[in-house]
Formats: C-alpha cells, structure tokens, sequence
C-alpha cells in the first residue's frame, strides 16, 4: 500500500475488504450473479467494441488517405432515373490531372472482366519444368497506372516503386505470392503467363497488404497490357475503369467537385447530346467507401455503417443489462444489510465511510469481473474470429494501450456508476427507521428497481423481436423459389479460347459428357445466376425513339442454357442451335439478323401487355454503340439473379455463333455425385489440358451472397442471446429477493386459506404489468426500426403480429421461470415456519 | 371440539433434534375460552400452531371436530381451515401492500364469496371493531392497537367456529390491549372458541381455564370461573 495512505485509511480499507469478503461468501448466489453478468458483458462490450473499430479502420493506415478519393460516374443512361456508379471513364483521371492544378496524381483500376473476357488462368513455369498455377480470383488481381503504388502506400521489398508499372506489360505481386510461384528463386525479370498467350514480367515484390482495405491487392498489372486493345482504355465510351485521384495537401474536394459540371460538358458534352442522357462526377473519400459507399459495380462487397450502430448499441445494450443488474441486486440487498448500516451508524460511522465501504464492494466485483473477461477474451479470439470472418483479433491487442485504457474504464466506470446508487441508497438508512422496521416501505428504491426492470424488458423484447425479425428474412430469402433450377448444378471455368478449334472442341467436350447417363444437360454461359450481370445497355421497340430506350441485362447462352437452369417458358420457344448468329459478317458489317429470348421483366419494361404479345416483335438493343434489331422468339419467367435483396433484373438473352463462354453448366442426376464430379474433370482435362478445373455448385455460390448477412445475422443472433441470458440472471436474482420480500404476504395468504397456486400468483400478476409496459415501449420501436430495415429489400417478409408477440411470450417466460423457480420454495414452505420469523 | 391425545412434536435442525412438545393430552370444548401459558420456548406457540392446523404433529393424535387431523397433507388441512379457524398474532401479520378493507375482505376471497356478499360481511366486521373510518388505510399508517383490531377482524370475518390468538396484546399497552381482551371475550360470549397464548396474568383471567406448559408438557389446569362469571 503506497505511503499517501494514512494509518487510518489503510485500517479502513482492511475493515472494508474484510466485510467484503465476509459479505461475499455469505452470500453466494448474489456475488456469483454479479460477477458472472458483469464478465459476460464486458467480454461481449470488448469483442463488438473491437469489431467495430476494426471495421472504421478501413484504408486508415494509407499515410495521406485523407487527400485519396474515388471519381464516381452518376448517369441516367437508359430512361430509368440516376444511378451511381463506382466505376468511371478511364480518360477521367488523365484529364482530371492536366485541367486541375489540385490534383497530384492519378491512377486507373481496372478489373480483371475487362483485361480478359471468359476465363483467365495464370501460370509459371519454374526451373524444373514445374507449371505453378494461380487463382485469378483469390489472388486479387487488377490491371493499373504506376502511381497507385504511391498513392495506396504499396510498400516494396524488391524493385523499383517509381518505374515498375510504366515498362509495357509488367506485374507486382505480394511475397505471398511470389514465394507461391517462385519460392526461393529471385522473382524480378521473371516471366507469368496469362493463357499461354501473354506474357508478364515480374518487376517488383510488396509486403502483403493489411486486411482491412477496400481495395485487397494480390497481383498488379501494368496499365499498359491495354494499349494493345486499341485505344478503349484510354476514351470516354467505356465506363468500366475505377478512377482515384490524389489532392494536393489542403485542399477541399468541394472546390474541385465544383469545377466538375464544366468538365463533364467539354469531355462528354458530345456524347450526352447524341444519346440523350446526363452524366455527373463526385468524389468520394476512399476512407469511406468500406461503410458509406453503396455504388453499382463496387470492387469489394462493403460493409455498412447502419450494421455497425446496430451492433453498437447491442455493445451498449449488454453492458447496460449487467449493469442494472448489478445496481437492482445490490439494491435489493440492501434491505438486509439495514441492520449492518444502522448499527454502523449508532456506534458513530459518517456516512461517507459507508458510501466509500459500498463503492468499494462494487469495484471490488467489477475487478472480479474484468479479470475473468480478460481470461475469456482470450479463449474467445479465435471462435470470435471465425464468427466475423475476418482476423480482427489476435493477442497482440494487449499491446495496444487502448485495450487496457477500454478496461480499465469499464473497471473504473462500471464500478464507480453501479456502485453510486446502493451506496447512497445504503447510507441513506435512518438508524431508528430501521429498527421500527419501516425502511423497505421507501417507495423511491421501488420505482427506480422498477424502472430499471422495466428498461431491461424493454432491451430484451427489442433484441428478441429484432433478432427474430432479421432471422425470418433472411431464411426466407434463402428458401425463396430462385426461379431457375439451383440443385445438382455443377458449374465450372469454360475452357479459355486458344484457337478457332476451341469451339469444335468444346462442342464435342459437351456431347461426351451428356453420353454419361448421369449428365442431364450441358450449358454454356458468359453469366451464371449469383452474379451481377456485366453487359447491359438499352432495348426498345423497333417503333419507339431512342430517347424512350430502357435498360436491360444481356446474358449469352447457348441453346442449352435455359433447359439447364430449368427457367420457365411462358410465351415463344427456346434457342435452337441454328438461332445462333454472328456479332460481325465477314465483311465487318453489323448484321441485324439475332434473335433473343427476354424475361417477363424485360417483356414489361418494352411495354409488352403479356408475354404472348411480344413473340415474333422486333426489339432493338445497344451493343457498344451501336443499335442492332433482334426478333424476340420467346419470353422466359423472371429469376433471381441476385440475392433477394435486389429486384428481378430484365434479362435478354443473346445467342451467338463466335465463342465467349466463361462458365460451363451440368446438371447432374443420381447418387454418388463425388464420382460423377471426377468423371466431368477428367473429360475436361483430357479436352483442355492446359485450363484449370475449378467447380462449384450453383446453390453454394448463389448463398454466397448471402455471407455479410448471415455473418451478421449470427453475430445478432449470438449477442442478442447473450444480452437476453445476462437479463434472465439478473432476473433470477431479483426473482429470489422478490421471493424473500414476499415471504410473509405468501404465508399470510396461506394461512387466510389460499392454496400454493393462489399465493403463488401474486407474483406473476406483477410481473405481467411490468412485462406488458415494456412491451408498449419495446414494440413500437422495433415495429419501426424494422420496418425500416425491410425497405432495403426488394423481396420481404410481411411483419407479423406473431413476429411481435412471441417475443413478449418469450420473455415473459423466462422472467416468471427465474422468478417462480425461487417463489416456489416460499410457498411450499409450512407458513408457521416463516411467519414463526417475523 | 379439540380432542388432543399423546401428541408429541420434534424438530430437527442440522444438529439437535428439539422436543417442542412431549405427550400433551388436552380437550376443549366447543364455546370454551381457554389460554396457554408457560415459560418461553416451552412450546406454546408450537402447540397452538398444530390446533390450528398449520402444523402436524409428528406423534399423537388430533381430533378436530370429530376429525382426525394428524396426518392430513397441506392441501387438506388448507381446506378444512377455511372459514372454521381465525388466526390473531401477537405481530398482526396484516400485509402491508393492502388496505384495511382488502385485509379483512382476503379469507372471503378464498372462500369464494361473491364481491357483494364480501362487502356485505366486511362492512359489519368493521363497525363492530369500530375500524370502519380506516378501511381506506394501509396498516403502516394505523396505531398498534387498531392493527389488532383489523387482525381480528379478519380472524371473524367468516364467522370462525375457533379463533386462535398468539400473544394478541404482546404489542400493545395495557390500554389497547384490556380492549382487545373484551372483544375476545364478545366474540366467546356470542359462542366462538377461543385458544389463547398469553404471558399475561391479567389476560389469562378472561380466559374459563387456565393450561399450563412446561418443558412441552401440561403441568397444571385450573378453573377460572370465578373471573369469567364476573365479567
Ligand atoms: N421451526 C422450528 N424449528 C426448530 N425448532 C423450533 C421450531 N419451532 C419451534 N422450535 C423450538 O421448539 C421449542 C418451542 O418453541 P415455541 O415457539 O413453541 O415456544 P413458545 O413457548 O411459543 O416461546 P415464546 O413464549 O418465546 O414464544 C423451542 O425450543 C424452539 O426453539
Ligand atoms: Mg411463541
């Protein structure tokens, strides 16, 4: 003990730990409470705490992030009001740079969809003959200017940061990767290739990039790779590109943002007045995009803010549920140390010793408290991780002083706040009072016990139903009928075009798989349903002006397609292999021959009354800028392309001669799928040997949309449940005090001729009030918060006045168990007995 | 009414068994006014308690009204104690969180009464125990002595065969409590049962007859006619 303590204090403290302890032990049940509530929620306050500023860390740790921004594109291309779009024109940020003296440098971020249509296999070949292969997917590869290195702080281990992207068609990977390809061989100057036919040199290697970015980086190509394409990288007709720039320190984007309507006029001025439609620019700060940017064509799937209040107030939701515990039970305990305080008093105890004894009991079971949390912090790292998904945690938070200052808080607040009240409330006691026994008829400790109840009802009804709500869409989204068939089918990477036998070869691949019994179909596809459709554009009547076009999907398929993924027919027939025509003639002209199958949404959106209507017509679509006309020979039911959270997209489907597959689709019937699964790679790879052979199933895929919401959905589910269960502890506890406090009126009963039930139900008779005000509070809230909610989703769950009343049920239940459970041994109790105590 | 025969009643805590009661052989007849004396501990709230059926003994037999009470299970010694029995306590044992009224009204409602008749009988109780002007009271807010009075009107309430009391003027002064012992004595006069626990010599001499307890058993009974002719 440091020397500041007087001889008086220290004594004092002794006395009071000893008190303490005495008081603890003796009453088990109380201490246990309390602390076990208390460790709970701090755990749970922690791990929710640490998520979120974890997920508000996004892109922080790019020195001059402040100065980075995205250049977005809004437009109402199509007729159908603005969207907003992440991508831009890829000549935005060259112009942007050589018209704004605030802008310091650019770079452009393309895709891999729009280096490489259909598949991209990358692959080295090593020293020893050895063909290393990679996953363009996984291995997060993009296309971009050399300056993206300096303005994303890519850090470099080898080669020259300023250069290595300008030399023509070049590559920079993480040491992951490298080590991946190369192992211990020196990766610089070594050479990948894209499908055997392109060739990349490696002129830098970069520490792996931290996880929580926006923009995950494996693999970067030089921007060069498209010179080669002609110049539509390099124009103002191809949207595709994400545009960042840098501003000079200080500046404000505002005063660029104002210079954009006049840029936007002198570049695409021309265009806009030809094709009749708006264009707008803005610039979003790239430390928002994880939590504020909802655009179309997004790089990564973003988190959204809304999703981290919510579960901010859980955090604070829990913690605040022990707490009240923690403040209800001292509370109601004080009844029975009366007669300590009372006594303290008579012998001469100021007030304040109390106070300082009580406060000191409370920080005492609040340490208790912390200690054990930080013991299940630990255990929890890695069943928290996998439960958000991503590496949030890892033992070396200890080393962060802001972990210790959030305890140490939690410690010091947590104890100081929940000890105050019973302290005074304790300390408040009139000696003589107490011993006429009139202190426990003070009505303020019982409203205020009751207020807190009530409060903690209201947070446990609102978790319920909010939780109950959020689980009943989202498995409705996941059972909805999808509209196509998302069973048995097995989808793969198509073959990637080598040659002009690629496409005889991928014929005679499809008629050997079907020879297979087991093989119902085969399809190929440019889109598989789970996926935003790329090309897009606007369709008409061939009667309509080209100001009223609307905006439609395109898919290419084969005649199998539609077969396969089982989408049905309602108007028209199905492909046949001879609809298939020609993007070009030989002699470079645009035919005008095609024919399309359309879905019903697409049907209605031409302005089609029913499906019949539109067979045989004549519709003209956009492909690249250029107006084609197409006979509709059939019309197909909407599918969900996407989760349910979107609309159904219209849809036209294409068919053309010229190969541009990039998945291949088979339906598989029968047991025993694992052996028809290995029969269709090793026809594959025996047709292609050079092409990788990656599967999934369409169902999987499809559900992997639905990751971000059930990762939250869990982690509601599983803090909600928390938060419930430190509720119905606290309950239980007061459940027993309640239980004492009515011993004598449950004894009296009885001996005035009441049965056990009937004394009994003096209990739930209270707690029901107390249930159904917090309903009237709760409900409400919830039934608009959620309703909220729902509106982001284009299919929804009608709410329910069950989806509201089984969470009252619920609680009700558990609050009259814990109380019950403990009333029960009361009123079993011979009433001579407890009476004989009075 | 009360037929008592080699009752004994042991308790048994953790580690000593206590023998409250050792072989008790008592009766009392209907319309009797008798009190229970003896030094404390000696077991006579343990002896009226069983009378009154809120306790078994656990030897002996106990004839209530022609009964055989002994061995009856919670439930059947509820149901044969409403309406017949009336309890006084030496702490009143009204419950706080009523009023005067609804005290007094709780014995009817578990006798079913409907609210009409209910009002009918606890307005006369509370004339009679001149109470009526408090029926909107809270027993906290009433002096000791009008506590009892509402305790015993609820003990009258449905018109008890037996009214048992234990220490009813324990907590009142001597003023309070000669007026608690005439309303006992009413009560018996108009042929109600009473069994009374008292330390009291003054209360005992309201009582016909006077059982001494000792050590859990009966030492002495004497008459006390005399006293009650008087009155
Ligand atoms: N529930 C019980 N558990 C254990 N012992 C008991 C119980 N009830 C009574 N006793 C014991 O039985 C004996 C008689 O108790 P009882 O309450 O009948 O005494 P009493 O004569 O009413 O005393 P007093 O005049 O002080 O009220 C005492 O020794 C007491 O300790
Ligand atoms: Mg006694």
């Amino acid at each position: 003990m440091p020397k500041v303590f007087g001889q008086n204090m220290r004594i004092m403290l002794k006395n009071h730990l000893k008190i303490a302890l005495r008081f603890f032990l003796r009453n088990k049940l109380f201490t246990g409470i309390n602390v076990l509530g208390l460790s709970i929620g701090i755990t749970a306050f922690i791990l929710l705490i640490s998520y979120i500023g974890f997920e508000k860390s996004y892109d922080s740790f790019i020195p001059n992030v402040d100065n980075l921004y995205r250049v977005t594109l809004t437009t109402n291309l199509g007729g159908n009001g603005f969207a907003t779009s992440a991508t831009n024109h890829p000549m935005a940020g060259p112009a942007m740079l050589s018209d704004f003296p605030e802008v310091e440098s650019y770079t452009r971020i393309a895709d891999k969809p729009m280096a490489f249509s259909g598949t991209m296999n990358i692959s080295y070949t090593n020293t020893l003959g050895d063909e290393i292969k990679s996953d363009a997917i996984d291995d997060y590869i993009y296309f971009a200017d050399n300056a993206i290195i300096d303005m994303f702080d890519i850090q470099f281990i080898q080669g020259d940061a300023a250069t290595a992207l300008d030399e023509p068609i070049t590559v920079i990977l993480t040491e992951k990767i490298a080590h991946r390809f190369f192992g211990n061989e020196d990766p610089i100057n070594k050479m990948i290739e894209i499908n055997d036919n392109f060739k990349l040199k490696v002129t830098g290697v970069f520490k792996d990039r931290p996880e929580n970015t926006h923009l995950p980086m494996g693999m970067i190509v030089s921007y060069n790779i498209f010179g080669q394409d002609g110049d539509h990288a390099n124009s103002w007709v191809w949207p595709e590109f994400y545009n960042y720039v840098k501003l000079k320190p200080g500046t404000d984007p505002k005063v660029v943002e104002a210079k954009f309507p006049a840029f936007v006029k002198k570049y695409l001025g021309n265009i806009m007045n030809e094709h009749g439609f708006e264009a707008k620019f803005a610039l979003q700060p790239v430390k928002d995009i994880h939590l504020k940017s909802h655009l179309l064509k997004e790089i990564s799937p973003n988190n959204s803010e809304g999703t981290l209040y919510f579960l901010l107030i859980v955090a604070g939701f829990i913690i605040a549920i022990a707490m009240i515990n923690f403040i209800n039970l001292s509370t109601a305990k004080s009844m029975e140390r009366a007669k300590e305080v009372g006594l303290k008093k008579v012998v001469g105890a100021p007030r304040s010793v109390l106070i300082h004894q009580f406060l000191f009991e409370s920080l005492i079971i609040n340490f208790f408290a912390v200690i054990i949390s930080f013991v299940l912090i630990n255990l929890l790292i890695p069943s928290f991780n996998s439960l958000v998904g991503i590496d949030v945690l890892n033992f070396g938070m200890w080393g962060k002083w802001q972990v210790w200052l959030a305890m140490l808080g939690i410690f010091l607040i947590g104890g100081i706040l929940a000890g105050l009240y019973p302290a005074f409330v304790l300390s408040s006691f009139v000696p003589i009072e107490v011993l006429r026994g009139k202190f426990h008829k003070t009505t303020k400790g019982n409203i205020l016990q009751k207020t807190l109840v009530v409060a903690q009802f209201v947070i446990s009804i609102a978790l319920i139903a909010g939780t109950y709500i959020v689980y009943n869409q989202f498995s409705y989204m996941q059972n909805q009928d999808l509209g196509f068939n998302a069973e048995q089918n097995l989808v793969f990477s198509a073959p990637t075009y080598a040659d002009s036998t690629t496409q005889q070869k991928i014929e005679s691949f499809k008629r050997e798989l079907i020879q297979n019994p087991k093989i119902n179909n085969v399809a190929l596809s440019d889109e598989i349903p789970g996926k935003p459709i790329i090309q897009g554009n606007t369709i008409r009547q061939v009667h309509e002006r080209r100001e009223l076009g609307v905006n439609a999907n395109f898919v290419i398929i084969d005649q199998d397609f539609i077969k396969t993924y089982g989408i049905k027919r309602l108007a028209g027939r199905d492909f046949v292999k001879e609809d298939a025509s020609s993007l070009y003639t030989r002699e470079g002209a645009v035919p005008s021959g095609h024919r399309v199958v359309i879905n019903r949404s697409a049907a209605k959106n031409l302005g089609f009354s029913d499906p019949e209507a539109a067979i045989d017509q004549k519709m003209i679509f956009k492909f690249g800028p250029i107006d084609r006309t197409a006979q509709i020979i059939g019309v197909v039911e909407d599918h969900h392309q996407q989760s349910l959270q979107k609309g159904y997209d219209p849809i036209v489907f294409m068919h053309f001669e010229s190969y541009g597959a990039s998945f291949v689709t088979v339906n598989i019937t029968g047991d025993n799928i694992r052996g028809t699964m290995g029969q269709i790679e090793a026809k594959f790879k025996e047709f292609f040997p050079n092409d990788l052979f990656n599967s999934f199933f369409i169902d999987d895929y499809f559900n992997r949309q639905y990751r971000a919401e059930s990762k939250f959905g869990t982690i509601c589910l599983v803090f909600s449940m928390l938060a419930i269960f430190i509720a119905a502890l606290g309950l239980f506890g007061l459940g027993s005090h309640m239980a004492m406090q009515k011993t004598k009126e449950i004894s009296i009963r009885k001996v005035m001729g009441a049965t056990v039930a009937q004394a009994l139900a003096i209990i739930p008779r209270k707690l029901l009030s107390l249930v159904l005000l917090s309903g009237a509070i709760a409900l409400p809230i919830i039934y608009f918060v959620t309703k909220k909610w729902l509106e982001k989703y284009a299919f929804k769950i009608d709410l329910s006045v069950s989806m509201f009343l089984i969470p009252l049920l619920l609680v009700l239940v558990v609050a009259a168990l814990s109380i019950l459970s403990q009333s029960f041994k009361t009123a079993m109790v011979n009433p001579a007995e407890s009476l004989r105590n009075e | 009414m009360i037929q008592i025969q080699n009752l004994k009643k042991s308790f048994r805590t953790e580690e000593v068994e206590t023998l409250a009661l050792n072989n008790v052989n008592m009766n009392i007849a209907s319309g009797e006014f008798a009190a229970i004396m003896g030094p404390s501990g000696c077991g006579k709230s343990t002896l009226l308690n069983i009378i009154g059926m809120l306790d078994n003994p656990t030897e002996g037999s106990y004839q209530f009204a022609g009964h055989e009470v002994g061995g009856l299970k919670e439930r059947q010694r509820t149901q044969l104690r409403k309406g017949n029995l009336g309890f006084v306590f030496q702490s009143f044992n009204l419950i706080d969180e009523l009023t005067v009224y609804e005290n007094v009204e709780l014995p009817l409602i578990y006798l079913k009464m409907n609210k009409a008749e209910r009002r009918e009988k606890v307005k006369v109780v509370l004339e009679r125990m001149k109470i009526a002007h408090r029926e909107k009271h809270f027993p906290q807010q009433l002096s000791g002595g009008q506590q009892q009075r509402v305790a015993i009107s609820r003990a009258v309430v449905t018109n008890p065969k037996l009214i048992l009391a234990d220490e009813p003027t324990g907590n009142l002064d001597s003023k309070n409590g000669i007026e608690v012992m005439n309303l006992l004595t009413e009560l018996n006069q108009e042929g109600t049962t009473i069994v009374m626990v008292t330390h009291s010599d003054r209360d005992s001499h309201y009582a016909h007859r006077v059982i001494n307890l000792f050590d859990g058993q009966i030492v002495t009974e004497s008459q006390n006619r005399a006293m009650g002719a008087m009155l």
